[in-house]
C-alpha cells in the first residue's frame, strides 16, 4: 500500500530496518485508532458509593484523630499504656533519693580534682595543703569560698590556727557553674561541716563578680570579704532542688 | 533532520514513525529492566531461603537477609519497575502526543547512567553502606545522582507532551505527567528529611513510610493505570466507557495519595493524627481504584473473553483487578481494626507486593507484550510461553502475598502482646515463609521465559509469518482479523 509515500526517515541507530515505511509492520497496521473517550455520565450509584467511602474515611478520621494534638501519640478513648516491660539486665534505674543526695554525690565526683591536694578526707596535708574539714574559710559565708574558686590564693594563710604558705590554683575557669555549685556544696557539707547549699544561680553571681580577676587573693584581701557574707540567690528545698513552693519536677 | 519535515501521511504511518524513533531507548529500558527483574526474583528466592534457614550462609555478611532483601527490593523498584515505567511512559506519551522522539541517542545514554547509578546503589547496600530505610536503602551519596538521572530521562516525556499536536489530553497522559512530577518532590523531600542531621528518628521512619506509599500509588501506579487506559480501549477497539469517571479516578488519586503512608506507624510514638490521616486517605483511595476497575470492565463489556487471547489485555486486566485488591488490602492494614494486628509484620511486605507486582509489574508485562512487536516489527515467538509467564507470575505473586498475610496474622497477636518475646513472633511466622521461597522460585522461572522471549525479539528473531499477533491461546474464531476488516471498512 501507499507506494507513493516519500522516502522514510532513517535514524543512525537503526539496524536491520527495511528502508521503506511502505512495509509497515502488521502489528501497527492492524491497530485500532488511538483511544477515544466515551461520554457516559457518572451514574448515580457510583456517586453514592463514592459518598459512602468519603463518609467512612471521614468518620475514621473523626474517631481517631486524637484532637490533632501534636503531643498525643494515642488516639483511642480510654487508652491505657501497657506497663513498662521488664527486660532482664535492662532495668531502668529511677533515682528516687532526695535532690540534695544526688547533688552531693555529683559534688563528690567533682571534688576528685581538689582531692589531690586537700585529700579525699578533706584534712589536707600537714604543712602543705590546708584542711577543708572544719575550716572557717569553708563553712561560714559562701561568698569567700566562691571568691577563692576564681583566681586562687597566693601567700600565707591561716587555717585552723596553722599557717600555710602555698599556692591554691584557680579552679573556676575549668569547671562549669553547676560543677562549682556541686563541689562547693560538697565541701561545705561533708566531714562534719554544716554549711548552706550553693546553687548554680549563686555561682553565676560569683563568676560575674570575680571571674575576671587574675591576681590571686592574699589572706588580707580575703579577710576584707565579710566572713558571713552569702552569695545572693534563692534558697532551695533539699528534697526537690527547687525553690520551696515551686511545682515538683516533671509536671 | 528529515524526520521533522516529513508530513504525517496518515495515522498508521505516523504510528510507525513514532514506534521506530522509540525502538532503541525502549528496547534498552525493557531489556535492562527485565535483567534487573530476573536478578530481583533470584534474590527474592535466596533471601526467602535465608529467612527459613538463617544459618545458610553463616560467615558471609554479603549473603545475609539484612542485605539480600534490600537489594532484592531496590532492584525490583529502581531496576525493574522504574525502568519498565520509563519505557512504557515514553511510548504512551509519544503515541498520544503524536510526537516522534527526536533524541533517541541522548535517551539511551541517560538510560545507561540510570543503570549505572542503580548498580552503584545496590553495591552500596551489598557492602553494608546502605541506609536501612526501606525503598531508600541506597547510600545517601547516590540520591542526588539518581534524581538528576531521573530528570534527564523524564524530561523527554514532558517535552513530547509539551509539543503535542492535539490540544486535549487523554487521561493516560495526565497519569504519566502526574507520575513524573511526583517522583522528584517525594524523593527529594524524603531523602532530605531522612538524611538531615538530628531530627526525631521516629519521624524519619514515618516519612519513609510516606515515601513508600507515594512511590506505589503516585509514581508507579499512574504509569500502569495510564497503560491500561490505553491498552484496554485499544485492544477492544472501544472508547473508554466514561471519561468523566476516568477523570474522577485520576484526580481523586492525586488528591488522596499524598496523605497516605504514615498509617504504618499506628500507635507509634508520633502524633496520633498522622497515622489516622493516613488510614483515612487509604480508605479514600478506594474511590480511584473502583473508578478505574469499573471503567475498564465497562469498556471491555461483552469482550471480556478477549482477555483469554490477547496477552496485553490479559496482563493489563489482571493488573487492574490486583490494583483494587491491593488498595482494599491496604485499607485493612492501614486502619486500626485489622491493622493493629497486621502492622509491622510480614503482611506489610505481602500487601506492598500485591501493588508492585500483582498490579504494576503485571500491567507492565501487558504493555511490553503490546509495545515490543510494534517497535521491532515481528511477533512474539511463542504464545505458550506467554501463557506460562502469566500463570507462573500470577500464582507466584498470589502465593507470596497470601502466605505473607497469613504469616502476618500469625505474628501480629504476638507482636501486639507486650508480654511475649519478639522471637516468638518470628517463629510464629516461619511456617508460612517456606511459601515465600516457592513463590519467588515460580516468579523467577516465569521471568526467565519472559526475558528469553524478549531477547529473541531484540535480536529480531520473532515470528514473521502472516498468522497475525501471537495469542495466548489459538483463537477459536477470527476475532482480530474480523475487527480489522470492519475497522478498515469503516475507515474506507
Ligand atoms: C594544687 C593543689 C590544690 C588544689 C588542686 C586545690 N587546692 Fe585549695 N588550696 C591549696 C593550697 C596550697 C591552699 C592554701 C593557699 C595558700 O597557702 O596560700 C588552698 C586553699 C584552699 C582553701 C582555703 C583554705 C582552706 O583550707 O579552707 C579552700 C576553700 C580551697 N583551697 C578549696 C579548694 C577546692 C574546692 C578545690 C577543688 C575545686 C581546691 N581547693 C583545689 C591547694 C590546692
Amino acid at each position: 500500500m501507499n507506494e507513493e509515500l516519500p522516502n522514510p526517515e532513517t535514524t543512525h541507530l537503526d539496524y536491520g530496518e527495511r528502508s521503506s515505511v511502505a512495509e509497515i509492520h502488521a502489528a501497527v497496521q492492524r491497530e485500532k485508532r488511538e483511544p477515544l473517550a466515551g461520554f457516559q455520565p457518572v451514574s448515580m450509584v457510583a456517586i453514592v458509593i463514592a459518598g459512602l467511602i468519603l463518609v467512612l474515611g471521614g468518620s475514621y478520621l473523626g474517631a481517631y484523630n486524637g484532637g490533632f494534638d501534636l503531643k498525643r501519640s494515642y488516639a483511642v478513648a480510654n487508652y491505657e499504656a501497657a506497663p513498662r516491660p521488664v527486660i532482664p539486665g535492662f532495668e531502668v534505674k529511677v533515682d528516687n533519693r532526695p535532690w540534695i543526695d544526688r547533688w552531693m554525690e555529683a559534688g563528690k565526683e567533682v571534688y576528685a580534682t581538689c582531692a589531690a591536694c586537700h585529700q579525699p578526707n578533706g584534712n589536707g596535708l600537714v604543712g602543705q595543703f590546708p584542711p577543708l574539714a572544719g575550716s572557717e574559710w569553708v563553712v561560714n559565708g559562701s561568698e569567700r569560698v566562691g571568691a577563692i574558686m576564681f583566681p586562687g590564693i597566693l601567700g600565707s594563710i591561716n587555717v585552723k590556727g596553722q599557717v600555710y604558705n602555698g599556692v591554691m590554683p584557680a579552679q573556676g575557669a575549668l569547671l562549669s557553674d553547676k560543677q562549682l555549685a556541686q563541689v562547693m556544696t560538697y565541701i561545705r557539707r561533708s566531714w562534719g561541716n554544716n554549711g548552706s547549699i550553693v546553687t548554680e544561680e549563686m555561682v553565676k553571681y560569683a563568676r560575674d563578680k570575680y571571674g575576671s580577676r587574675v591576681q590571686p587573693w592574699s589572706e588580707a584581701e580575703l579577710l576584707a570579704i565579710p566572713g558571713d557574707a552569702m552569695l545572693p540567690g534563692a534558697e532551695v528545698d533539699p528534697l526537690t532542688g527547687l525553690e520551696p513552693g515551686a511545682a515538683p519536677a516533671g509536671s | 533532520m528529515t524526520t521533522d519535515t516529513l508530513p504525517a501521511v496518515d495515522d498508521v504511518h505516523l504510528r510507525a514513525r513514532i514506534d521506530r524513533s522509540l525502538r532503541f531507548p525502549l528496547l534498552f529500558f525493557f531489556t535492562s529492566a527485565a535483567g534487573w527483574l530476573c536478578l530481583s526474583s533470584l534474590l527474592g528466592f535466596v533471601s526467602a531461603l535465608t529467612l527459613n534457614v538463617p544459618e545458610l550462609f553463616d560467615g558471609l555478611p554479603y549473603l545475609q537477609y539484612g542485605r539480600l532483601y534490600p537489594i532484592h527490593l531496590n532492584a525490583l523498584v529502581y531496576g525493574w519497575a522504574m525502568q519498565a515505567g520509563f519505557g512504557v511512559a515514553l511510548w504512551l506519551m509519544a503515541r498520544l502526543s503524536r510526537n516522534v522522539l527526536r533524541n533517541p541517542v541522548t535517551l539511551v545514554v541517560a538510560g545507561h547512567v540510570w543503570n549505572l547509578v542503580v548498580s552503584v546503589g545496590l553495591l552500596s547496600i551489598l557492602f553494608g553502606w546502605g541506609t536501612s530505610m526501606p525503598w531508600l536503602d541506597f547510600h545517601k551519596g547516590i540520591c542526588p545522582v539518581l534524581l538528576i538521572s531521573y530528570i534527564s530521562i523524564v524530561i523527554w516525556i514532558v517535552g513530547m507532551f509539551a509539543s503535542r499536536s492535539e490540544k486535549s489530553a487523554f487521561v493516560s497522559q495526565l497519569y504519566i505527567l502526574a507520575s513524573v512530577f511526583w517522583f522528584p518532590w517525594i524523593y527529594l523531600t524524603a531523602n532530605g528529611f531522612i538524611h538531615q542531621d538530628g531530627g526525631a528518628a521516629v519521624m524519619k521512619s514515618a516519612v519513609n513510610s510516606w515515601y513508600i506509599s507515594n512511590m506505589i500509588y503516585m509514581v508507579l501506579a499512574p504509569i500502569a493505570l495510564g497503560a491500561s487506559y490505553y491498552i484496554v480501549p485499544k485492544v477492544t477497539g472501544r472508547p473508554v466507557f466514561s471519561y468523566a469517571l476516568a477523570n474522577i479516578g485520576f484526580w481523586s488519586l492525586v488528591l488522596f495519595t499524598g496523605w497516605t503512608g504514615m498509617s504504618r506507624y499506628m500507635g507509634g510514638p508520633i502524633p496520633a493524627w498522622l497515622p489516622t490521616v493516613g488510614g483515612a486517605a487509604s480508605i479514600f483511595l478506594l474511590i480511584p481504584a473502583l473508578a478505574v476497575v469499573y471503567n475498564q470492565v465497562k469498556t471491555m463489556e461483552g469482550k471480556l473473553a478477549w482477555a483469554n487471547y490477547s496477552p496485553a489485555l490479559r496482563f493489563a486486566f489482571f493488573g487492574s483487578i490486583a490494583f483494587l485488591v491491593g488498595v482494599a488490602l491496604n485499607v485493612m492494614i492501614s486502619t486500626l481494626p485489622v491493622g493493629k494486628t497486621l502492622q509491622l509484620t510480614q503482611a506489610q511486605g505481602g500487601i506492598d507486593l500485591v501493588a508492585i507486582y500483582g498490579f504494576f509489574t503485571m500491567t507492565m508485562f501487558g504493555a511490553i507484550y503490546f509495545i515490543v512487536p510494534r517497535i521491532v516489527g515481528c511477533e512474539w515467538p511463542n504464545g505458550q510461553m506467554i501463557r506460562f509467564h502469566f500463570w507462573f507470575s500470577a500464582y507466584g505473586v498470589g502465593a507470596i502475598a497470601a502466605f505473607m498475610i497469613f504469616a502476618g496474622l500469625a505474628q501480629g497477636h504476638v507482636i501486639a502482646n507486650y508480654t511475649e518475646e519478639f522471637i516468638t513472633a518470628v517463629e510464629r511466622g516461619k511456617p508460612y515463609l517456606a511459601a515465600l521461597a516457592i513463590g519467588w522460585f515460580l516468579i523467577g522461572l516465569s521471568n526467565l521465559s519472559f526475558i528469553a522471549q524478549l531477547g529473541l525479539m531484540v535480536i529480531r528473531r520473532g515470528r514473521r509469518d502472516d498468522e497475525g499477533p501471537t495469542l495466548i491461546h489459538k483463537k477459536p474464531e477470527d476475532y482480530f482479523t474480523h475487527e480489522l476488516v470492519t475497522e478498515k471498512a469503516a475507515q474506507a
